[in-house]
């Protein structure tokens, strides 16, 4: 009896595979955005942690659903917003309301928590301390990335590693905030497919009237000048109103107006019939795109001169960006002069591709397909 | 006019499309199952962890209950299981004199981690005696062999002898295999087997020993029909691997593919079947190859890597990311030395033309006598400086 015993616990000993082991893949993640005084968070936990801990499975079906996960919002806030905490430059951070999401990085579903931890001061070292599921599971981890504007460091909280420091430097003053949000805008540009499928249209529809009203190079670059301009005065208005939240529009209504605006402007185009509301159109325009561009920009967690800084260089970054594929549109169009059959089936396919684009991303939006 | 009214109609349709905000809160589409609910045997362990809250003085439970999390957490892949293990003992654990049961599931919990240095450290303070004696003796055994020092390994093997008998022979016959004499120690085994009546873990382990001395001695069908032998619940996952990588030897990915599903959890498994894909010439690249890498990439630059085997094989089999491989086989030779590392290591060694950088791995093979025909093959095609 004593050795079958022993070979019992022998035996479950063997179990163990010592060729394949796991990884961690029920790791946290927390993305930590700092903005001069806040600091933007989102936190993801692996559905089937929070489940573990707190049974998410309301209905008792058997699976967690959507339903089962807004009717625990109280449970999942109460159990994970304490057991994180943000402090910068000793002072405690005040965490805002939770926003919650769930998503399946790496097919794993997980649920974020996006709030916002507001410092008080210009954040220049950051404590975070992570104090979550250890009571229940040691070998449960959160990989923490703190972005500080282009610089981004991660690091491992664990059960024995549980309060983490950030070191974020000096304080960047108004000259780097300017200069951070111009690239930011300039970025925007860069990266908003969408809004440059627009500014293409309208470039090509002055290029298009000019060469059918046979207008010179000098006026055609004026008219586009004065256009974006007119665009940038909409936009910048809207970024500014989005930013201080005295207009609020919901997202997938601005996406859908900005497809929308450009298919408008590609049957402009083609069959003229805005006439002299075009400008009025084009302001109104501006003022959708610029909301598309605070969406994006998000809260920039900044207030005084730090903000009007911001705003001004994420404004000129984006109307150099303009102005620089302007001037690339006009230079090609000027280039291919000498070829009127290429300059018109540029011109063609450009308008073309875009109107048809932005037909499919207005219906994709609209429709949340 | 016309087109005014068009673009407005436009404009009226996006309004309203946007506005259908669908209710999330109505939504009973399943996100996944919920195990709190579906798995009767983690609702008693949950059941045993909150008892435990009020009764933390109960050694029995402790024990019973944190065994139990750790062979959920290695059946199925799941560390999370052993974390939970972890917790549970670390009280006792802290203690002037800790119970050997509970030093042995936390030497168990680190050798999972592949933590085999911190392991060996609390299973010598474990007395030789009696059923945890025995383990962790046997514990210490394997993973000496795993690091690749074989004479303390042979060490532990003799004084498992005095609880075991039959355990220090197939632990003994195995580290002989391994320097040396792989033919006498594998006939010897065979017929160990065949004449004793072994409880059926010890007997799949054994097996699987079995498997791996054929496999070394260069006949990769042979081993292969040993472990098709084992009933599929014997089969664990490190036998599966093992019996994959025969297969994928022997060219046979069709049989890969059909022994692991893709939801499988375990990387080693699912590195095999993208392998497997790969050979058929199918698409390995996409959801699953990420979630893989996601697993296996370090997580902090600098920092050791456990998955150093994992990642060493995904370049090497996958990617052809020769550099990335042989500097993930050589992290990994330093954490471990089973078979399968040391031929990862040649292999990758020899694809990056770094070759005359492992002639430290020549010198260990040399020292201890180290027996595979594969290696001494491809050693034998290609002499590199240092081992010349």
């Amino acid at each position: 009896m004593r050795l079958f015993n022993v070979a019992l616990v022998v035996g479950a000993i063997l179990l163990n595979s010592s060729l394949t082991r796991a990884h961690e893949a029920n790791d946290a993640r927390i993305e930590a955005v700092v903005s001069t005084q806040t600091v933007e968070i989102s936190w993801g936990v692996a559905l089937a942690d929070l489940d573990l801990l707190i049974n998410l499975d309301n209905d008792l079906d058997g699976s967690i659903s959507r339903r089962d996960i807004d009717a625990s919002r109280l449970k999942i806030e109460s159990a994970m917003l304490p057991k994180l905490r943000v402090s910068a430059d000793g002072q405690t951070c005040v965490l805002g309301p939770a926003d919650l999401s769930i998503a399946t990085p790496d097919l794993l579903p997980y649920l974020y928590l996006e709030f916002e931890a507001n410092c008080g001061q210009t954040v220049t070292s950051l404590l975070v301390s992570y104090d979550f599921m250890f009571d229940l599971d040691y070998s449960h981890q959160a990989i923490i990335r703190v972005k500080n504007g282009e610089s981004v460091q991660s690091q491992v909280a664990g059960q024995s590693n549980r309060n983490l420091a950030f070191e974020l430097g000096q304080s960047s003053g108004l000259v780097a905030t300017l200069l951070t949000f111009f690239a930011s805008g300039l970025d925007h540009i860069v990266e908003g497919y969408d809004h440059v499928a627009f500014l293409l249209v309208l470039a090509f529809s002055v290029l298009i009237a000019a060469r059918r009203e046979n207008t010179p190079l000098g006026t055609r670059v004026w008219q586009i000048a004065m256009m974006l301009t007119g665009f940038t005065v909409a936009h910048a208005v809207s970024i500014t109103l989005a930013q201080f939240n005295w207009v609020v529009v919901p997202s997938r209504l601005v996406e859908s107006f900005i497809a929308l605006s450009i298919v408008v402007a590609a049957i402009d185009v083609w069959k003229p019939f805005l006439g002299k509301l075009k400008w009025y159109a084009i302001f109104g325009f501006g003022l959708v795109h610029g909301l598309g561009f605070a969406s994006s920009l998000g809260n920039v967690g900044l207030s005084g001169s730090d903000l009007f800084f911001a705003l001004l260089g994420f404004n000129v970054g984006i109307e150099v960006g303009q102005i620089v594929l302007a001037i690339t549109v006009v230079g090609l169009d000027h280039l291919l002069s000498y070829r009127p059959c290429t300059q018109q089936y540029l011109s063609t396919v450009c308008v073309s591709l875009s109107g048809t684009i932005g037909l499919y991303w207005f219906v994709v939006r609209a429709l949340s397909l | 006019m016309r087109s005014l009214s068009l673009a407005a109609a436009f404009c009226l349709v996006s309004f309203c499309a946007a506005a259908q905000e669908p209710s999330s809160g109505d939504d009973t589409t399943p996100i996944i199952s919920s195990a709190a609910t579906n798995d009767p045997e983690l609702v008693q362990l949950r059941r045993a962890q909150a008892y435990l809250k009020s009764r933390p003085d109960d050694l029995r439970t402790t024990v019973v209950t944190a065994q139990r999390f750790i062979a959920k957490g290695k059946r199925e892949n799941q560390p999370r299981y052993l974390g939970m293990a972890e917790a549970l003992i670390e009280t006792w654990l802290s203690q002037y004199d800790p119970h050997p049961a509970i030093m042995l599931a936390k030497a168990d919990i680190l050798q999972f981690r592949h933590q085999f240095h911190a392991a060996i450290e609390i299973l010598k303070d474990i007395p030789n005696f009696g059923a945890e004696g025995a383990a962790a003796l046997l514990m210490r055994s394997n993973l000496h062999q795993l690091k690749g020092d074989f004479d303390q390994a042979a060490n532990a093997c003799a004084q498992l002898a005095r609880e075991l008998n039959f355990m220090a022979d197939i632990c003994d016959l195995h580290l002989q295999s391994l320097r040396s004499e792989i033919e006498p120690a594998r006939s010897k085994l065979e017929a160990l087997i065949a004449r004793l009546e072994l409880p059926v873990e010890i007997r799949a382990w054994a097996t699987g020993k079995l498997a791996d001395m054929s496999s070394r001695q260069g006949e990769p069908l042979e081993a292969l029909e040993y472990l098709q032998e084992l009933a599929p619940e014997q089969v664990s996952t490190a036998l599966k691997s093992q019996m994959m990588d025969l297969l994928l030897l022997l060219d046979r990915p069709g049989a890969v593919l059909q022994m692991v599903a893709t939801d499988d959890n375990s990387e080693g498994l699912q590195l095999r079947r993208l392998r497997a894909l790969k050979m058929t010439g199918e698409n390995w690249r996409g959801p699953i190859s990420s979630l893989v890498v996601s697993r296996i990439s370090p997580q902090q630059e600098g920092g050791a890597n456990p998955h150093a085997r994992e990642l060493a094989y995904f370049h090497h089999y996958l990617t052809g990311d020769t550099e990335a491989a042989y500097s993930a086989a050589r992290e990994n030779w330093d954490l471990q030395r089973e078979p399968i590392d040391i031929r990862l290591l040649f292999e990758t060694a020899h694809r990056a033309g770094k070759l005359e950088e492992v002639a430290d791995a020549i010198d260990w093979i040399s020292q201890t006598k180290y027996q595979d025909v594969y290696l001494a093959s491809f050693l034998h095609t290609h002499p590199s400086e240092g081992s010349e």
